[in-house]
């Protein structure tokens, strides 16, 4: 069993009671710098519990809303802020998290204070949440004109009834209007307390300069334990209602989006479970497989073919996905496919893709970015960088093989495509 | 403050060496990397007799070589080698296409095995240059089922609003230039190619493509001179059995294959100039509807300042306060205070002179998002530049310029870009000029960059003016 020191690497993990987490990857000889601080509050936390025993709903798109909404402040825009020192800043909102980033060549830590600063305090305005909402009305209209986007919509809301992960992570055009003021109140005080935030630092930095630094932040701002708010589970039907959906679009090619919902899935803890299936579609679908070489041979997909499993606390479900002359065709012929996939691999097959998965892991280091999307990720779910590597040479042919029988069993598929006019 | 003030990489830089005719080897030391990465780019002349031959040929190589003869056998072999990725695509710089073929992959230090450099650079070497053939062409089931992918690929491009917005602005932009030829070349054309004169096309390429071989990372290690040769031979070495018999290497200076021909023909001609014009006395406006959500608004510039001018760096100054970056004008003005987009900002192409001002708005706000967009440039253009955006973009600027050093794709790239234009910008002098941009000559960059088209893609029935 390897480990991240035999690849000359070391991720540095510090938390502080009831405060921030901090991980730093020393990155030797880079140019940029790099820090996200993570919020372990998405798109799919629409419903919670305060510690009144009170329960909330909020209307889907708030964790993204909240995210645009933090950077404002009345005294200096806080991009304009990071621009003044040439620090690049930005911000995403996923399912699960929210993140927010910064990269730098010179003015590191006073960078590094700013993002420390915003995040921890909210300065939105009733004001200014009004006047954002035309601007993401123009991100989710963005979105509408997208394919790629509205095959994937289309298909969440295929296989899951009524699990938030249905919904788009900016929410809906009628959504957002219904988000106000205390909404976005309510949820950074229930989620934006500083033991669930993570600091990710990446770049040519000294670990102990940084932790030295973070300390003094920490001392500086402490917000006492957190509130303890708790998140509510919804609980989803195990069939889908529908089997298959279809839209027209402004497209010249149709997309086809084949889906499986995991009824069996373990939850987020189970790293096992995502690799196997990883490894497992690169198996059955992957540029290698059998069953990818024949749909392209037949004229049915081409290099936009592509199948992933998408999974987190709760949910997870499988895609397979690409442009088509023949969706119906291509629907069939997949179906088909996977079927016969399910038990005819060898055990070399498997030596085959994981060999790649691990060079892949390999080539993470190369980027600032690809670790501090992982990271915090895994660092919700209690797992760290080390476990990821362990698990990526462990996975075996049972998990891939109990992989394949639960997350693609035919009675879940469901299909969604997107056609011309 | 610690380490701070460690500007980009001062001694790194590319050791470039002429090989043979029209071919050079680049090396550029990185040792933090832990993936090895090449890129073998061919450039020929953007014509529109070849455009779609030259794109398809890439396509039909990735379909199988001698030794591993279809792409599933290409995909498993890549597999084994520890996922090396290989990438083979065209591209369009300024009045050339590009046939580049990356490959990454982790340093021989990082896995186990035996024979892993060898076996990676020996696939590379057979994708170039060993493609599976019959009857003196390429295989006839892989062009045709190739070319409908393509076929698809040309089609495909309308999926996307926002790049296909841009695309036909271009298109009209630049009508008559072979700028205008899209690098995936015209669907009319595909009917006419047939395996032997697809075949006869890549030869073509081969013998008078120019030829540059890019490398970037801890090469040097596997060197026979190791880490003490900075002159970047032993690397040369390395590479050189991927290269053309007329270059050292052990290939062509045709194909081997049917009707293999003899060394010393390979001849490259010359490269089409980047073709550098001034915008149309009168701007053009051209509305396109579709049934869209959001419209897509493109406004086309040009300036004669490009990559090979004195006043290149100022053109990056300029691009940065106008639509770089989250703290310029577009997105301030067109986005923040006037709410009227969700994206605004500039593309700049620095080789053929072209700036696209791109928004995507709601039909209504057409006029008020180009005048507003229009404005900006013109007030830099009037050297209205505030103390804190000046401030903003040369920080901005000189980061982002010296962050190309992590990023060896891109340093591939402006290699290339460099060697289009003959003007070989170092990351590091690249910064330095920055620093001598003065508001002055921003502002005359501002004036010469002058809107030619303006595109405007909107919803079935709305009135753009």
């Amino acid at each position: 069993m390897r480990t991240l020191a035999d690849l000359g690497e070391k991720l540095i993990h510090h938390r502080w009671e009831d405060d921030l987490t901090v991980y730093i990857l020393p990155r030797p000889g880079f140019v940029r710098r790099y820090a996200s601080l993570t919020a372990g509050f998405g798109s799919v936390d629409l419903h919670f519990v305060s510690p009144d025993g009170r329960a909330h709903s909020v209307p889907a798109g708030v964790a993204h809303f909240l995210e645009h909404k933090m950077f404002e402040d009345p005294e200096a825009p806080v991009l304009d802020r990071f621009a003044r020192l040439g620090a690049s800043a930005n911000a995403y909102t996923s399912y699960e998290v929210t993140s927010y980033l910064f990269s730098c060549v010179d003015n590191f830590w006073e960078a590094l204070d700013i993002l420390l600063g915003f995040v921890q305090e909210a300065h939105f305005t009733r004001d200014g949440v009004e006047k954002e909402k035309p601007i993401i009305e123009q991100e989710i209209r963005m979105g509408l004109d997208s394919p790629h986007r509205t095959v994937v919509h289309n298909l969440r809301r295929l296989l899951f009834g009524r699990h938030p992960v249905r919904e788009d992570v900016a929410g809906s055009l009628e959504s957002v209007r219904d988000i106000t003021f205390e909404h976005l109140e309510l949820c950074y005080r229930a989620f934006y307390h500083p033991s669930n935030l993570v600091l990710y630092v990446a770049g040519d930095v000294d670990p102990a300069e940084v932790l030295e630094h973070v300390a003094r932040a920490v001392a500086r701002r402490r917000r006492g334990p957190a509130p303890g708010f708790r998140r509510v589970g919804v609980p989803d039907p195990g069939e889908p209602a529908e089997r298959a959906v279809e839209q027209r679009m402004s497209i010249a090619v149709p997309l086809l989006a084949l889906g499986f919902r995991d009824g069996a899935y373990p939850g987020g803890s189970d790293l096992e479970r995502r690799m196997a299936g990883e490894m497992a579609l690169e198996m059955v679908a992957g540029r290698g497989s059998e069953l990818f070489h024949r749909l392209y041979r037949e004229g049915l997909i081409d290099d936009s073919f592509a199948a992933s499993y998408a999974c987190g606390r709760d949910w997870a479900f499988t895609v397979f996905m690409g442009r088509t002359p023949d969706p119906t065709r291509l629907g069939e012929r997949l179906r088909e496919g996977i079927s016969a996939a399910l038990t005819g691999w060898r055990e070399a097959d498997l030596d085959r893709c994981r060999r790649a998965a691990l060079g892949q892991f390999i080539s993470l280091f190369d980027s600032l970015e690809a670790p501090a999307y992982l990271v915090p990720e895994l660092h919700f779910y209690g797992l760290s960088l080390d476990d990821y590597y362990r698990v990526l040479q462990q996975v075996d042919s049972h998990a891939v093989a109990r992989y394949l029988q639960e997350a693609l069993r035919p009675e879940q598929a469901v299909t969604s495509t997107v056609i011309p006019h | 403050m610690g380490t701070d003030g460690d500007m980009g990489k001062a001694a790194e830089r590319f050791v470039s060496r002429e090989v043979g005719p029209g071919a050079r080897i680049h090396y550029f030391h990185a040792p933090r990397f832990k993936d090895l990465s090449l890129s073998v780019a061919w450039r020929v002349n953007l014509e529109r007799e070849t455009v779609t031959r030259v794109a398809l040929v890439p396509s039909v190589l990735r379909r199988g070589t001698r030794s591993f003869p279809t792409a599933r056998d290409l995909a498993r072999r890549c597999e084994e080698l520890y996922g090396c990725r290989i990438s083979s695509r065209v591209y369009r710089l300024g009045e050339q296409q590009v046939w580049w073929v990356g490959l990454d992959f982790p340093h021989p230090r990082y896995v186990e095995g035996s024979g892993y450099l060898e076996g990676v650079l020996g696939l590379l070497g057979e994708l170039l240059w060993q493609p599976v053939t019959e009857d003196g062409g390429f295989r006839s089931d892989y062009v045709a089922e190739e070319r409908e992918v393509l076929r698809r690929a040309l089609r495909a491009r309308f999926n996307n609003k926002a790049s296909w917005a841009n695309l036909r602005c271009v298109e009209e932009m630049c009508a008559g230039e072979r700028y205008a030829l899209h690098p995936l070349g015209r669907e009319e054309d595909l009917a006419d190619i047939d395996p032997r004169t697809l075949y006869a096309s890549y030869r073509e390429i081969l013998a008078h493509g120019h030829l540059d071989v890019v490398a970037v990372g801890d090469w040097q290690a596997l060197a026979a001179g190791g880490a003490a040769d900075p002159s970047g031979a032993g690397v040369a070495e390395i590479l050189r059995p991927l290269l053309p018999r007329t270059a050292g290497g052990a290939h062509g200076p045709g194909p081997d294959g049917p009707g293999g021909q003899h060394p010393g023909e390979r001849r490259p001609g010359p490269l089409a100039p980047v073709e550098v014009k001034a915008a149309r006395a009168e701007v053009r406006e051209v509305v396109e509807h579709q049934p869209v959500s959001q419209s897509r608004l493109v406004v086309g510039l040009r300036t004669t300042v490009t990559m090979g001018h004195d006043l290149f760096p100022a053109l990056l100054f300029l691009d940065g306060l106008l639509g770089r970056y989250a703290h310029s004008r577009l997105f301030v003005n067109v986005r923040e205070k006037a709410g009227l987009a969700y994206y605004a900002n500039t593309m700049l192409d620095p080789v053929k002179g072209i700036v696209l001002m791109v928004a995507g708005i709601e039909a209504k706000a057409f006029q008020k998002a180009r005048d507003t967009s229009l404005e900006q440039l013109y007030a830099l253009g009037r050297g209205e530049i505030g103390d804190g955006e000046w401030e903003a973009t040369y920080r901005s600027l000189r980061a982002e310029v010296a962050s190309w050093s992590d990023d060896p794709d891109g340093l591939a790239w402006g290699l290339l870009e460099g060697l289009t234009v003959g003007r070989d910008f170092a990351p590091a002098e690249l910064v330095a000029a920055v620093d001598h941009v003065t508001r002055e000559q921003v502002a005359e960059v501002a004036r010469r960059l002058q809107p030619d088209t303006v595109y405007f893609l909107t919803g079935e029935g709305a009135t753009a003016t």
